[in-house]
């Protein structure tokens, strides 16, 4: 279980740090275990930082992010397993790679690095039966990542991650640089490797069909914000922020929205600069998710108005 | 394709000259004529010829003796120095790209201060200072020359770290010591050589003016720079001494030269440019 309590990120930049960044913003969210949940929302919306953050390679600037129940801010405290129980595969199957290293060390480098595997044999044995789990042939252990095509590397990247028996894999747009057919090929993987080992994925992903046929939960962000949050049938059926509405429509091509004003809104809702149920309120304070089904949550302050017609 | 041939002709003339001068450095005990110390006052300033092919000096020794016994001093004061600095200077440099932002600052800082003196008038003063010796000249060599390293090194680890495999290396739950000398290190490796072996030939270089100005190893020591000082006094009347030494200095300058930058264009490098 991974919960993000009052999680914000804020990069600082430029001269004196004066320059500032919200990334997230205030995120509260609980991925349950062995469950698949699909982050979306527009580039830049903070969904991979929310994943980086959960992956622990960012701190949150506020906020805390718990595994279990412990907090993840100091890694090196916690027992091993809490450590590497939530591992990540990335868009770019190729940079995960050192490029220097074959893929068989590359497999067996976690293993060997954290003692999760001494013996030579029993190693081999664990790659080969994760081979075998990928559909991918052993000799591939002797090649260089730049000789294999993104679909196989980003099968191995997988296959890195499976081998260190993760409970939370946090695929960051997994599928976006593969064309349609090694797509569903992924999808397909992720979908067994959920079913056989249990182990939950966080989906982060722009690409609406790609989440829909895989998880059962969604979350839509818009700048850092979560501004929705419910079922997959929630969310198709019965969305209710506009931003979520506007996303749906784009992703089924029924209208091609230009969004004009930024959503860096310092005060108030972040979506109000472009939200045709802009009122006062907006401005004055931030929306919470508050509850309208029952694992539905709306981030606006009309959503219930809205959802009662 | 005229650039594909001139590309690989650098680097097959450089292994052809730097495995002649290896060879004649392994064995040269095997290859000399007379002992290079032999003095022999009765036959001092000897042209060519074949008893003496090089001629002899005005002691009387043997020329090409102490041009082949010399070889060895050369390539090895080249080989500890350079390894030196490379070490040195990418250790320095690993640290400084991958520590923390004010730690690299502090030693950015020290290097810029460092690489403000000018190079040689540095080695040159220390060389005096410490006096002549293999070691001290070692140490006025060493002094400078691994800053260049360290600054090159650092560039890389920076855009290193950006690369996507770093980040996943930690995420995988990597030390900052594994993935600084098992996924950095490796990947500065190719440029770090292709560096050093165009440092070879300046170090020797330099070497060999230490030993000229008489600030190397022991005067009675064949090493080509100090031959070639002995060999200035009598440049009119006996002018092989000085030639023949230089010549060696220059052919093997120009290995380590065409070494480097074959290197570079083979590995496609593009990056690394004569620095220091």
């Amino acid at each position: 279980m991974l919960e993000f309590r009052n999680v914000s990120k804020v990069f600082r930049q430029g001269w004196l740090k004066k320059a500032e960044i919200v990334a997230v913003k205030d995120i509260s969210l609980l991925i349950k275990p062995k469950e698949i949940f699909g982050l979306m929302g527009e580039s830049g919306s903070g969904k991979s930082t929310l994943g980086k953050l959960a992956l622990g390679l960012l701190t949150p600037s506020a906020g805390e992010v718990l595994w279990e129940g412990k907090s993840r801010a100091d890694l090196k405290s916690l027992p091993q397993e809490a450590r590497l129980a939530i591992q990540g595969i990335t868009q770019n199957p190729y940079g995960v790679f050192n490029p220097r290293y074959r893929i068989g060390y590359a497999l067996a480098e976690p293993l060997i690095y954290h003692g999760l595997l001494q013996n030579k044999q029993e190693r081999l044995f664990r790659i080969r039966e994760t081979l075998k789990l990928i559909n991918m042939e052993e000799d591939c252990l002797d090649k260089y990542p730049g000789q294999l095509s993104g679909g196989q590397v980003q099968r191995l990247a997988l296959a890195r991650v499976l081998l260190m028996d993760p409970r939370l894999i946090v695929a960051d747009e997994p599928t976006t640089m593969l064309d349609l057919s090694i797509q569903a090929q992924i999808l397909h993987l992720l979908k067994r490797i959920h079913e056989q080992t249990g182990a939950g994925i966080l989906l982060i992903s722009h690409d609406l069909p790609v989440v829909t046929a895989l998880a059962r939960r969604i979350g839509m962000m818009y700048g850092g914000r979560l501004v929705e949050v419910g079922t997959v049938q929630d969310i198709l059926n019965n969305a209710l922020h506009p931003y979520t509405q506007l996303f749906l429509a784009a992703a089924r091509e029924e209208a091609f929205p230009e969004l004009q004003n930024s959503s860096n809104n310092p005060t108030g809702c972040v979506y109000r600069g472009n939200c045709y149920r802009v009122q006062e309120l907006c401005a004055a304070k931030s929306p919470e998710l508050i509850p309208v089904g029952r694992e539905h949550f709306v981030a606006c302050h009309f959503a219930n108005e809205v959802k009662n017609g | 394709m005229t650039s594909f041939i001139m590309k690989r002709t650098s680097f097959i003339l450089a292994m052809v000259l730097l495995s002649f001068l290896a060879a004649v450095a392994l064995l040269a005990p095997w290859l000399t004529l007379h002992d290079p110390y032999a003095q022999n006052l009765d036959n001092r300033f000897a042209g060519p010829s074949g008893t003496y092919w090089f001629g002899t000096d005005d002691l009387g020794r043997c020329v090409y003796s102490r041009l082949i016994m010399g070889t060895r001093v050369s390539l090895f004061t080249g080989i500890i120095v350079v390894s030196l600095n490379a070490l040195i200077g990418s250790l320095v440099g690993l640290i400084s790209g991958f520590g923390p932002k004010v730690f690299d600052s502090i030693v950015m800082g020290l290097l810029d201060i460092l690489l403000a003196f000018p190079g040689t008038i540095l080695t040159l003063a220390v060389a005096g200072i410490l006096g002549p010796g293999f070691l001290n000249m070692i140490i006025a060599l060493t002094l400078l020359g691994w800053v260049g390293y360290a600054r090159f090194v650092r560039g890389m680890v920076l855009s290193l770290k950006e690369r996507e495999f770093i980040e996943t290396a930690r995420s995988l739950g990597f030390g900052s010591f594994h993935i600084l000398f098992k996924h950095l290190l490796p990947n500065c490796l190719g440029p770090i050589i292709v560096l050093s072996s165009m440092e070879m030939a300046g170090v020797i270089l330099m070497a060999a003016g230490l030993n000229f100005l008489g600030l190397g190893v022991q005067d009675s020591y064949p090493e080509w720079g100090a031959m070639l000082d002995r060999g200035k006094n009598y440049l009119r009347t006996a002018p092989h001494i000085a030639t023949f030494p230089g010549l060696a200095i220059m052919v093997t300058v120009l290995a380590f030269n065409l070494l480097g930058d074959g290197l570079r264009d083979l590995l496609q490098g593009g990056e690394v440019t004569r620095s220091v």
